[in-house]
C-alpha cells in the first residue's frame, strides 16, 4: 500500500500557481476559509486517479470536465498539472492539461503497466470523501446499496452466473412446454394403434405386434430385433408404391409438427408481448436511447483501439493527437458509465434473442417442408400456399424483431401479427385427408397395406422412444439446474452475510466511538430478499432498545453524518488495498461540538497508520485537531486565496530559506525584508511552543498573526526569568528586536529603502537565533520537554544543546 | 479479520470445485459447467449450446 510523499498542482481549479504539500507518507491537517479553494486539493487528487471529478461530469460540462478542471486565469502557453509523488516512486507520476491547437488535452507521465494497473484498481477504492457526499449510501435505494457492495467484493460476476442459472432453468421449463412432448408421444401412440390396434409397452411387444402383422404375407420370416425391420419393408417394398409411401409420411410429418404448433404459438405471443413493452420503454426515452447509440459507438472505439488498426496516438475518428492508452481507458472508463442503459439494452437483446430461438425451430421445419421434392406438384398447391402463408407469419415476428433501436420506432401489437390457429386446422385438414385418400387408392393391396402398418408404426415407436428420452433429458437438466440454483443462492447468501455481518461490526464499533451512550446501537447491515432475489440491503439499528429502519427514520443529520462517516471508514480500512491514505474534505461542518471532538479522537486513536489529508474551514475544530496532533508527526497549514495568487499554501519553512539565501547571493531586495520577518515568525513560534513562552491570550483568528517583536519580548523575559546565563548575556535578541524593524518597514511603508546589507545583517541574526535553539543534528529545538530536573538544564532531544534552566 | 472474507471470484472457484459434492446432479451438467467455467466460458449463449448437445447425445443413445 502506498502513501503520498509529495503534492503538487498548478491551473486546477480555483489554484492558479504551484501549490505543493511536502508529506513524506504524514498526514496533514489543512485549514481554509470557505471560498479559499482547499477542495481543489481533493478534486486534483481525484481527477489523478480517476480522469474525472464526479461532481463536475455531467452532461452541461462534458464527461473529462477538462473546461472545468483547468484555471480560468492560466496562460495559454501554462501547462495545468497534478503530480503525485509516492513512497513507492514507480507509482509517480504527472497528469497534465495543456492546449494543444486551440483544444485541452491531457497526458500522463507515467505509462509503465504497473501505474496503470495500479490506477485500475485503484479505482474500486473510496478514499475521499466530502460533507455532500457522507449520507450517499444512507439515504440511496436499497438496491444500489446491494450493487455498491457487491461490486466492492467482485460479487457482480456471482450475480451474472446466478442469472445464467435462472435464465437456463427458465429456457428448460419452456422448452418442456413448447415442445410439449405428452401430446407428441400420445399423437404417436395414436399412429401405433391406428395401424397395428393396440398400444406398444415393449420392444418386445412390439415385434411381437410386427411379426403377427406381416404373417398374412407368408413371407416365411419373421424378426427377432427392431433393426430387422427394415429388410422386412425392403422385401414387401413394390417400386411403383414408392411415391405413394414417401408422400403419405410426408402429409404425416406435416400433420404432426403442425398438431404441436398450439403451444409454441402461446409461448412466441407471451414473449413477443414481453419484448414490445421493454421495446416501447426505451424508445420512449430519447436519453436514453441516445445513450445506447453513444454507448455501441464507444464499444466499437475500444475493439478498434484493442485490434491493430490504429497504431498511431491519435483518435481514429477525429484524428486529433491523442495517447492511444489514455484514449482507450477513457473509452473504457465511459463504457461503465453507460452500464445501466447497456445492461437494459442487453435485457432486450436477450428477450429477442430467446424469442428468435422459439420461432426458429418451427421456421425451419416449414422450411423443410416447402423444400420436399413433392411440394411443387399440382397436387399440393393449396398445400404449399397454406404453408408459405404460415411461414410469411413466422416471419413478421422476425421482422418486428429486427426493428432498430431508435426513438419513435413502434413494433406492431401482438394481435396485429398473432398467427390465427384456424390456419392450422386447415394445414392439418389437408394432410389429413390427402394421406386418407393415399390409403384408400391402395384400400385392397393387403401387401401396401401391411407396409404402411409396418413403416407407421415402425417410426411412431421409434418417435416415442426418441422424445421419451428428449424429454427426461431436459427434465433432468432442468432438476440438477433447479439444485444447482438453489445451492449456489445458499452459497452466495452465506458469502453476503457473513461479509455484512463484519462491515456491520465495523460500522458499529466506529459509530459507538462517535456517539457513546446514546441509545443507537447495534447498526446493522442485512440482506433483503424477494422471492428467491436478493433485492438489496437494508441498515437496521436499535433506537432507545427498540429495532427500527431506516437511519433517517429516527436519526438527525449529524448522527445520520457519523453514520455515512462510519460506513466510510469501515470501506478505507476493509477494501482499500492499493492507497494508505484518505481525504477527508469538510466532512464535520453538521457536527455538534461534543461530536466534533470524538470525531477528532476517533482518527487519530484509531487510524495512526493511515495517512490522513484532513480539510477543514472550522477555525475552532482547526485548533482543537492541531493541539491533538502535536508531537505525532502530521503537517499543519493553512490554504489561502488571493486574487493574484489563486489558491495557495504557507510556504514550507525550507523553501522559504532557500528563496532567501539566494536573494541575499544575487542582491535581490524584491519582498526581501518581508520574507525575512516571516522567517523569523516561523522559527519564533517554534521556539515559543518549546520554552513554553507564555503571551497574552488573543482570539484564534489573531493567534496565528503573533507578531515577530512581541514575541521577541516574551522571549526575552523568559529567558530572564529562568536565569539562563548564556542566552541571557547573548545580545541577539536585542538585536533582533531591532533588527525587525527591516522586515516591518519593507513589508508596511513604502517610503522607508534599506539597504541590501541591512537585509544581510537581519538574515545572520535570524539565522543566529535558530542556530542557539535548533540542533541540526536531532532536528530537535531545545524544548521544556528535556527539562533536567536535577541539573536544572534543558536541552534538545539529543542533547547537542544544553542550556542552564532554573525553575 | 477481512482475509476470512470469499470475494466474488473466491466464492466461484469455491462452489465450481464442489459442484461434483452436491446430490442429485447429472453428471453431465456438472462436466459441462465446469468445463465451461474453467475455460472462462459460462455464458448463456454456451451454455444453451451444450446443454443442447448433450440432450441430443442423450436421445441418440450416446449417452
Amino acid at each position: 500500500m502506498v502513501k503520498i510523499k509529495k503534492f503538487s498542482m498548478k491551473g486546477i481549479r480555483g489554484v492558479k500557481s504551484d501549490l505543493s504539500l511536502m508529506l513524506d507518507g504524514n498526514s496533514i491537517l489543512l485549514y481554509g476559509d470557505n471560498g479559499s479553494g482547499k477542495s481543489s486539493i481533493s478534486d486534483a487528487v481525484e481527477w489523478f486517479y480517476y480522469d474525472k471529478i464526479e461532481h463536475l461530469s455531467n452532461e452541461e460540462i462534458g464527461r473529462s470536465c477538462l473546461d472545468a478542471l483547468r484555471n480560468t486565469f492560466l496562460g495559454n502557453e501554462e501547462k495545468s498539472y497534478v503530480m503525485l509523488e509516492f513512497t513507492n516512486n514507480l507509482l509517480d507520476a504527472n497528469k497534465n492539461i495543456y492546449l494543444k491547437k486551440g483544444k485541452l488535452t491531457c497526458d500522463c507521465s507515467n505509462q509503465y503497466a504497473q501505474f496503470n494497473d495500479f490506477l485500475e484498481s485503484s479505482k474500486k477504492e473510496h478514499f475521499i470523501l466530502r460533507y455532500k457526499d457522507l449520507m450517499n449510501f444512507i439515504i440511496a435505494t436499497k438496491k444500489y446499496r446491494l450493487d455498491e457492495l457487491s461490486n466492492i467484493i467482485g460479487f457482480s460476476k456471482v450475480t451474472d452466473v446466478r442469472s445464467t442459472f435462472k435464465t437456463i432453468i427458465n429456457d428448460l421449463k419452456r422448452q418442456l412446454t413448447t415442445r410439449d412432448f405428452d401430446k407428441q408421444i400420445s399423437n404417436q401412440q395414436m399412429h401405433i394403434i391406428e395401424k397395428l390396434g393396440h398400444n406398444i409397452t415393449s420392444d418386445e411387444h412390439f415385434i411381437e405386434s410386427i411379426n403377427e402383422t406381416i404373417k398374412p404375407l407368408n413371407l416365411g420370416k419373421t424378426i427377432s430385433k427392431l433393426d430387422e425391420i427394415d429388410d422386412i419393408l425392403e422385401s414387401i417394398t413394390k417400386p411403383e408404391d414408392t411415391k405413394i409411401i414417401e408422400l403419405q409420411s410426408f402429409y404425416k410429418d406435416i400433420g404432426d409438427i403442425v398438431s404441436n404448433l398450439p403451444s409454441f404459438l402461446n409461448e412466441i405471443d407471451a414473449s413477443y408481448k414481453i419484448y414490445l413493452s421493454k421495446f416501447q420503454k426505451i424508445v420512449a426515452d430519447v436519453e436514453k436511447i441516445n445513450k445506447i447509440i453513444l454507448e455501441k459507438l464507444l464499444s466499437e472505439g475500444i475493439k478498434v483501439l484493442k485490434g491493430k488498426t490504429v497504431t498511431v496516438d491519435s483518435c481514429p475518428l477525429c484524428l486529433q493527437p491523442k495517447n492511444r492508452a489514455l484514449l482507450l481507458k477513457e473509452l473504457e472508463s465511459r463504457v461503465i458509465e453507460l452500464k445501466q442503459v447497456k445492461d437494459e439494452k442487453s435485457e432486450l437483446i436477450e428477450s429477442q434473442e430467446s424469442l428468435k430461438n422459439i420461432i426458429d425451430e418451427p421456421i425451419n421445419s416449414i422450411n423443410g417442408f416447402l423444400s420436399h421434392k413433392h411440394i411443387n406438384e399440382a397436387d399440393n398447391e393449396e398445400l404449399k400456399k397454406k404453408l408459405q402463408h404460415l411461414q410469411t407469419c413466422f416471419e413478421q415476428y422476425l421482422n418486428e424483431l429486427s426493428i432498430e433501436i431508435l426513438p419513435e420506432k413502434n413494433l406492431k401489437k401482438t394481435d396485429e401479427i398473432s398467427i390465427d390457429k384456424k390456419l392450422l386446422g386447415e394445414i392439418q385438414d389437408i394432410c389429413k385427408k390427402k394421406e386418407g385418400l393415399l390409403g384408400d387408392s391402395k384400400k385392397n393391396d393387403l401387401k401396401f397395406a401391411i407396409h404402411s402398418n409396418v413403416e407407421v408404426s415402425r417410426n411412431a415407436y421409434n418417435a416415442i422412444k426418441t422424445l421419451q428420452k428428449e424429454k427426461d433429458a431436459i427434465e433432468r437438466q432442468k432438476k440438477s439446474f433447479e439444485i444447482i440454483y438453489g445451492e449456489f443462492v445458499k452459497k452466495q447468501k452465506e458469502g453476503l452475510e457473513t461479509f455484512l455481518s463484519h462491515i456491520s461490526r465495523d460500522v458499529d464499533d466506529i459509530y459507538q466511538f462517535m456517539h457513546p451512550g446514546e441509545k443507537v446501537e447495534d447498526i446493522k447491515l442485512s440482506p433483503l430478499e424477494g422471492e428467491d432475489e436478493l433485492s438489496g440491503i437494508t441498515i437496521d439499528y436499535k433506537f432507545f432498545n427498540n429495532q427500527a429502519t431506516p437511519p433517517h427514520k429516527y436519526l438527525s443529520e449529524s448522527h445520520l453524518n457519523s453514520l455515512g462517516l462510519a460506513l466510510f471508514l469501515m470501506s478505507v480500512k476493509a477494501f482499500n488495498k492499493n492507497n494508505e491514505f484518505f481525504i477527508l474534505d469538510d466532512v464535520i461542518s453538521s457536527f455538534d461540538t461534543g461530536h466534533r471532538k470524538r470525531f477528532a479522537d476517533l482518527l487519530i486513536e484509531k487510524f495512526p497508520e493511515y495517512q490522513i489529508i484532513l480539510l477543514t474551514h472550522e477555525k475552532n475544530w482547526f485548533e482543537y485537531v492541531n493541539n491533538l496532533v502535536k508531537g505525532r508527526n502530521w503537517k499543519v497549514n493553512t490554504v489561502k486565496w488571493d486574487i493574484e495568487k489563486g489558491t495557495y499554501t504557507d510556504e514550507p519553512s525550507e523553501k522559504l530559506k532557500e528563496r532567501i539565501e539566494n536573494k541575499i547571493r544575487t542582491n535581490d531586495k524584491t519582498e526581501l525584508g518581508n520574507e525575512i520577518r516571516k522567517y523569523l515568525e516561523k522559527i519564533l513560534k517554534h521556539i515559543a511552543f518549546n520554552l513554553e513562552v507564555k503571551v497574552k491570550f488573543l482570539f484564534n483568528e489573531t493567534n496565528e498573526d503573533r507578531m515577530s517583536y512581541e514575541l521577541l519580548t516574551e522571549l526575552k523575559s523568559k529567558i530572564n526569568n529562568h536565569k539562563c546565563k548564556e542566552l541571557k548575556d547573548n545580545a541577539l535578541i536585542d538585536r533582533l528586536m531591532a533588527s525587525v524593524f527591516f522586515g516591518n518597514k519593507d513589508s508596511h511603508d513604502g517610503s522607508f529603502t534599506p539597504h541590501i546589507d541591512d537585509f544581510k545583517a537581519f538574515w545572520r541574526d535570524v539565522i543566529d537565533l535558530e542556530n542557539l535553539l535548533f540542533c541540526t543534528t536531532c532536528q530537535k529545538y531545545v524544548s521544556q520537554r528535556y527539562y533536567d530536573v536535577v541539573g536544572k538544564k534543558i536541552r534538545c532531544a539529543c542533547g547537542g544543546k544544553i542550556y542552564e534552566w532554573s525553575k | 479479520m477481512y482475509d476470512e472474507i470469499k470475494n466474488g471470484e473466491e466464492l466461484l472457484d469455491d462452489f465450481f470445485k464442489n459442484l461434483k459434492n452436491i446430490p442429485d446432479v447429472d453428471k453431465d451438467v456438472i462436466s459441462i459447467l465446469c468445463e465451461l467455467y474453467q475455460n472462462d466460458k459460462l455464458t448463456h449463449k454456451n451454455l444453451t449450446n451444450a446443454l443442447s448437445k448433450s440432450m441430443e447425445e442423450m436421445a441418440n443413445g450416446k449417452n
